[in-house]
């Protein structure tokens, strides 16, 4: 092969650029991990639940809103939506990666709640259900919510015994 | 067999390694049973992002491998004192450029691209041995483009945490959707030059 010419004062410069940094190419999927067509669809859907209220909690314990988390994790503001509140939704890779950059998560296990690999280990599917289960919110209404689950709640009361009737 | 320089850190020294022009899948194989040694800490102590693991670490160049059944891969790297420093992945099959400058025309692919755990901070912090084996392994590929006459244009997916090191010399198109959402690069003829003196974009 016939290498084309570098000086070497342009090598240094590009050599200190990258000293110690990763300069990958490639793919975010590795060999544990299945190609994109073939991206698994979790037998439990409660993990992907478990990530999307994951992204949230962390999300607030930052008291950031969605759009500051889209933003800081450089994603779509539609993506962040979806990635929190729709349980079928399947991320991208990239996006992941970014979010557990900036909300400081790991990654091969965020990767693996959201759909994006393959399981590796019962005990994250136990811990993802457990916390499904815990991460339902236990705040007291406010009185606008509470007002509103009343009003609901005697409107379906009060159809039920019209039908009884 | 070709030679190029590297940065030695110990001593920031400039020295002579050598071009790998050919990697085999059984060498491939023996890179990663070397590398792996340094990822295998993720794996049992699951550390998280941002703490020292890059992006990367779960990657396995003996699973790469099975690509080289394909002519139209080709596995190149560069070896300095005895050890692999850094291997690419390139596909010599011309994809077409996404480029204004180069639209339609010829460029060559490269599928992987990595320095060896040693090398980065990440595994290793002040103790990683060399310093421009990616930049070497870029001036590899714009040498296999010439070589095949697609005139040193290349493309590439980046990871996240490389998007900033490519972006200095070459033109990001954008997030492509149909390669996991990775942001997609690609070097115009202008570029090249620009790289091999210096130049940024």
């Amino acid at each position: 092969m016939k290498l084309k010419e570098m000086s070497d004062s342009a090598f240094l410069k590009w050599a200190k650029a990258e000293d110690g940094a990763p300069v990958t190419a490639g793919s975010l999927r590795g060999a544990f991990e299945k190609s994109e067509t073939e991206a698994p669809e979790h037998s439990v859907p409660v993990m992907k639940f478990a990530f999307g209220s994951l992204i949230t909690f962390q999300r607030r314990k930052n008291a950031w809103t969605i759009e500051e988390l889209a933003r800081r994790a450089e994603i779509d503001l539609d993506e962040a939506v979806s990635i929190e509140e729709d349980p079928s939704f399947r991320p991208e890779p990239r996006a992941v990666y970014q979010l557990a950059k900036v909300l400081s998560l790991p990654t091969k296990k965020l990767l693996v709640l959201s759909g994006n690999a393959e399981q590796v280990s019962p005990r994250l599917e136990q811990a993802a259900i457990k916390f499904a289960a815990r991460s339902r919110t236990v705040e007291k209404l406010t009185e606008a919510e509470m007002n509103a689950l009343s009003e609901f709640v005697s409107e379906l009361v009060e159809d039920d015994e019209r039908k009884v009737l | 067999m070709s030679s190029i320089r590297l940065l030695r850190r110990a001593g920031n020294q400039l020295v002579t390694a050598q071009i790998l022009p050919i990697v085999s899948a059984p060498e491939l194989i023996a890179v990663e049973a070397e590398w792996g040694k340094y990822r295998a800490g993720d794996k049992q102590s699951g550390n998280p992002a941002g703490k020292g693991i890059p992006e990367h670490n779960h990657w396995n160049w003996a699973e790469k491998s099975s690509d080289l059944r394909f002519t139209a891969y080709r596995c190149l790297g560069i070896e300095c004192e005895g050890d692999v420093q850094g291997l690419i992945l390139v596909s010599t099959l011309a994809a077409s450029g996404r480029h204004k400058k180069h639209l339609g025309k010829p460029v060559l692919y490269v599928k992987y691209l990595e320095s060896a755990p040693w090398n980065l901070s990440d595994y290793v912090g002040d103790e990683r041995r060399f310093a421009g084996v990616g930049t070497q392994l870029i001036r590899i590929a714009i040498s296999v483009s010439f070589e095949e006459e697609f005139r040193g244009r290349i493309a590439l997916h980046s990871l996240p945490q490389s998007e900033g090191f490519y972006g200095r010399f070459m033109t990001d198109l954008g997030v492509d959707p149909a390669v996991e959402g990775l942001r997609y690069f690609e070097m115009t003829e202008e570029q090249v030059q620009n790289f091999l003196k210096g130049g940024e974009v």
